[in-house]
């Protein structure tokens, strides 16, 4: 069996490596006149109404089915058949695209520029799964979302990371998801969509550098369960807190906990909490000693984030096409650049005056001068309030799925005799 | 039944494995021949088949050969289909492929399915260490990943050139190099727009006074020596000075003539350098700068060239070797388009061959776009860039020809022979005639309409054989022609036939051109004092300034302003409020 996993991993790594191979490849036309009419290049149609409604009437079957697989039917195996559904319908028949993930882009943007228009459709992909979240937990994740499904599928070897790996790491999460929303404010890029490391797998498409953090991302996924989910995704980051407030959520045990132990192991994501008990009682005076000191020194942290962040924004601004621009006008008028690019040269012939792109890039900077202050100053108060967080004695009495890290898969019921016993019930029932 | 189970589990289990070893092999081998079906095709893409620029290479030195063209076609054609059948096959693959992988990973769900395993349970924790350990290392780990990324952060402001856009910095310019009407907008050349000595702006200050300070707005010591007039462009004027030993460009703020930057030019190594014959009349910066208020390029009597930045950063330099000049080299700089033009007249070799040429250098990076070869001896004069009958021409006197190129090119378009000696005047531009003058003897006027190719014997419309300039360049308004000597000698003689208006003798010496501004024409003597003339048919000085200080070079001319490079300073002179 161990040779097999072995072999498996060796065959899907070296696969993964054969994908590129698979990219589109395009080459001028011939020099000579030909036959041939060469089209021109048109804008693809909008998709149809009913095909968008589908999409979102699939997803709405989807999450609604999952809500029963995780809370009421409880098997592993039905929500596995969903999540292959999932990934087939929304990532490899979809392509990945509308996502609820990079949905964060759209809607960003659309609350700081009113003349940007989200399709309800996009609307609907943000929001149905937040509102599932609300009520069910992040059934989200584990049956519906394509990612999620693909990082689940190879997932062969899981390792195990340790608690303060995970909350250390998941400071990129934050990270990420404030620059996502920085860049999509100010109009800049959807990096989210951009970056999307499993778009590449779903369109058999990508240039080189998405491929390679495609594959790095799959490789991983085979030892770090779903490293995606857990350390960058900031959709994930949102559900993880609408799943503190959910209503009713997943339960290793269909009616109570025995402190077997036995599910220990079962969570290849880190998301069982075990029992907790008292802290040694000279923990106590410490503990409470660090805990006013870093709430006395949450806004510093917070001041701290501000002023790196208002002192990054010329490097992110750069990120703006109009600032990249005027900067790279900028350095050739310098002579810094010898030979204009494909950009510049465009903005050359327009006719447009350097006074008009620089006055636009100007007021481009002070928008970020702004988003990046408030995103470092979000920084801050993350990083603080994670500190908090871990300060604080947190009681437990059962082993019990996290509210937040949870991504409702299914593994660890049939670890619990309760669920088997209980499966066994019903079953009778059945009978 | 519960016997039954386990076979079930046993069969179930088994067919799973085999159906993924069975699947995992069919994806091997698909994978494989896909990839080398990509691989292979990546070699005979037509763009990089090698074979195929071999054949267009030919074909381009052999356009006529049709069996050529011929084998280019079908080898493209033949590449291209060979291109189609592997995308073909690899889409086709690609399907396969997918399917495998799917029938792959179902198989390997089915088999993990059916072969749980068995949970495994961990000797029991001591739990309130554990717990107090794990939040403790959660504390630390955050607080240094969050101290690395600030440290990060830091770094990346710190080390990072800070880019502050003004929107101020994009007024005129427009583009990464200055349109000929741009040019035509500033003073980036010796004498202004096309060399002509024609200032646009008719509110030029005409009452100055420089021992008291009256009108001088700004007076600023000049580092080094030099003979070369200031350029100007938008706020910012440019000078060059050099010694032996020391050659650099100057940067002058036009509000307050605070020196911005200055920039040296390197001196190579070179023993010819020590026989260089430089009048002291004459100095190492005789040669006015260029600038297209991007970059500035400016000459050194060395042959040295220095392209600068309008922030001051040195762009490249080139050293076209030590000219063979007598008094020094004294050519100004001039530019069209993307180029920069050096009139490089400089003499025989020891084969009697001219070694003179007219030479275009890219304004960005220095390389030499074209070359012209001159028949010509040494000359002092500047080449002049104009417009005429719609195109523009580069304009260029030298012993014994007037010589028109095609500013794009540097194709000769047209010569005349007619002038004679040490040639410093520029030559002017005006009323479809370029005037050129032959120092102490005669001014040429040349038509230049339907011009091409040797002219001398039917385009020299008329000869003024007076006493004419040796230094000075004309200026004329269409109607006049204005010429000085060093000696003063102010004469004014008509465009259309060359006859004699007046002629009028100055006291003083002069080395800077005269320059029209409106309707009155601005004389600067070398004692430093200005004389305003009237453009009319009889010399009228209306007015006298004196600025103090002795003065060499041809002043500049901007809205409201003049500045003139005085010995040691310079000056702007406006009206003060």
């Amino acid at each position: 069996m161990r040779l097999t996993r072995r072999a498996l991993i060796i065959l899907i790594l070296w696969l993964c490596c054969t994908v590129p191979a698979l990219s589109i490849q395009r080459f001028p036309p011939p020099e000579f006149d030909t036959d041939h009419t060469i089209p021109t290049a048109t804008q693809p149609p909008a998709r149809a109404l009913a095909w968008e409604v589908l999409d979102v009437a699939i997803l709405c079957a989807a999450l609604s089915l999952a809500s029963w697989l995780v809370l009421k039917k409880r098997s592993r195996r039905w929500i596995v058949v969903l999540m292959l559904f999932s990934l087939a319908y929304f990532g490899f028949w979809r392509k990945g695209c509308v996502c609820s993930i990079g949905a964060i882009g759209n809607i960003t943007l659309a609350i700081f520029d009113s003349s940007y228009a989200v399709p309800w459709t996009v609307l609907a992909f943000f929001f149905l799964p937040l509102v599932f979240t609300l009520f069910f937990g992040r059934i989200f994740c584990a049956a519906v979302c394509p990612l999620g499904a693909v990082q689940d599928v190879v997932l062969l070897r899981p390792l195990n990371i340790s608690p303060w790996l995970e909350t250390t790491l998941r400071l990129l999460a934050w990270l990420y998801l404030s620059a996502a929303v920085l860049l999509a404010a100010t109009g800049s890029a959807f990096i989210i969509c951009r970056y999307d490391p499993f778009v590449a797998f779903f369109r058999l498409s990508a240039n080189p550098a998405i491929w390679i953090i495609s594959i790095s991302m799959l490789i991983i996924a085979v030892f770090v369960g779903r490293p995606y989910c857990r350390f960058l995704c900031p959709y994930g980051l949102i559900l993880r807190q609408l799943g503190r407030i959910s209503k009713f959520r997943v339960t290793i045990t269909p009616d109570e906990c025995i402190h077997c132990r036995l599910c220990e192991g079962a969570c290849p994501f880190g998301a069982i909490e075990k029992p907790t008990v008292e802290w040694p009682r000279a923990e106590y005076p410490r503990g409470r000693k660090r805990l006013i000191t870093l709430m006395i020194l949450l806004p510093v942290f917070i001041a701290a984030g501000v002023w790196i962040g208002y002192k990054l924004h010329p490097r992110l601004a750069m990120n703006h096409p109009t600032v990249w621009l005027a900067d790279r006008v900028k350095l050739e008028q310098a002579g810094v650049y010898k030979e204009p690019v494909d950009q510049t040269q465009a903005f050359y012939t327009s006719g447009q005056t350097l006074e008009a792109l620089y006055e636009a890039a100007a007021e481009k900077q002070k928008q970020f001068a702004l988003g990046s202050a408030a995103a470092g100053g979000f920084m801050g108060l993350i990083v603080g309030g994670t500190l908090l967080a871990h300060s604080i004695f947190w009681k437990r009495s059962e082993y019990e799925a996290q509210r937040t890290g949870c991504v409702a898969c299914g593994r660890c019921y049939n670890y619990c005799p309760r669920h088997r016993k209980w499966l066994i019930g019903k079953k009778e029932e059945i009978n | 039944m519960n016997k039954l189970n386990p076979l079930y589990e046993s069969i179930s289990y088994q067919s799973a494995i085999g159906i993924a070893i069975v699947s995992a092999v069919f994806s091997i081998v698909i994978a494989t021949l896909v990839a080398v079906n990509v691989y292979s095709n990546e070699v005979s893409v037509p763009v990089r088949s090698t074979e195929l620029e071999k054949m267009k290479e030919q074909a381009k030195a052999n356009p006529t050969d049709q069996t050529l063209a011929e084998l280019i076609l079908q080898t493209d054609t033949q590449l291209r289909r060979d291109q189609f059948a592997g995308l073909y096959f690899v889409k086709r693959g690609t399907i396969l492929l997918v399917v495998t992988l799917v029938l792959l990973v179902g198989s390997i769900i089915w088999a993990v399915s059916h072969h749980p395993k068995h949970p495994e349970v961990s000797p029991p924790l001591d739990l309130k260490t554990h717990q107090v350990r794990q939040a403790s290392l959660t504390r630390t780990t955050l607080s240094i990943a969050a101290i690395l990324l600030c440290s990060v952060a830091l770094f990346w402001v710190l080390h990072a050139p800070q880019i502050e856009m003004d929107a101020d910095d994009g007024g005129a310019v427009a583009s990464l190099y200055a349109s000929a009407e741009e040019m035509e907008s500033q003073w980036p050349v010796f004498r202004g727009p096309g060399g002509l000595g024609i200032c646009h702006f008719e509110n030029i200050p005409d009452t100055w006074y420089g021992p008291s300070g009256k009108n001088i707005l700004w007076k600023t010591p000049i580092p080094l020596p030099g003979h070369n007039s200031p350029i100007v462009w938008n706020d910012r004027i440019f000078l060059t000075g050099a010694t032996e030993d020391k050659q650099q460009v100057f940067c002058f703020d036009a509000d307050s003539g605070k020196l911005l930057w200055s920039g040296d030019v390197s001196i190579p190594a070179n023993p010819a350098r020590d026989d260089m014959d430089i009048m002291e009349d004459t100095g190492h910066a005789a040669c006015t700068a260029v600038t297209d208020g991007r970059r500035v390029c400016a000459i050194f009597a060395g042959g040295d060239i220095g392209c600068f930045s309008a922030d001051g950063n040195l762009l490249w330099e080139k050293h076209l070797g030590i000219p063979d000049s007598m008094y020094g080299y004294a050519a100004s700089l001039t530019a069209y388009e993307k180029n920069i033009i050096i009139q490089w007249d400089v003499g025989y070799d020891e084969g009697d061959e001219s070694k003179s040429k007219l030479i275009s250098l890219d304004w960005q990076t220095g390389n030499t776009v074209w070359e012209t070869h001159r028949p010509v001896p040494n000359s002092w004069s500047s080449p002049t860039v104009v417009k005429i009958a719609q195109e523009y021409q580069i304009l260029t006197t030298a012993s014994p020809f007037v010589i028109a190129y095609d500013a794009k090119t540097g194709t000769e378009l047209y010569r005349t022979e007619c002038i004679e000696g040490d040639i410093a005047s520029l030559p002017i531009f005006s009323d479809n005639k370029i005037f050129a003058i032959e120092p102490y003897n005669k001014l040429v006027a040349v038509n230049t309409e339907n011009a091409s190719g040797d002219v001398t014997e039917t385009h020299i419309l008329w000869e003024t054989e007076e006493e004419m300039p040796d230094i000075c360049s004309p200026v004329a308004n269409g109607q006049f022609i204005w010429t000085l000597t060093t000696e003063g000698l102010l004469g004014c003689y008509n465009v259309t036939d060359g006859e004699e208006v007046y002629t009028h003798q100055i006291k003083g010496s002069f080395q800077a051109s005269p320059t029209l501004v409106a309707d009155t024409i601005y004389l600067l003597a070398e004692d430093g004092t200005t004389l305003i003339v009237g453009t009319g048919s009889e010399y009228t000085e209306l007015k006298r300034n004196e600025l103090g200080e002795k003065c060499y070079a041809s002043p500049a001319f901007q809205d409201d302003r003049i500045y003139i490079r005085a010995k040691g300073n310079l000056y702007a002179i406006g009206t003060a409020e």
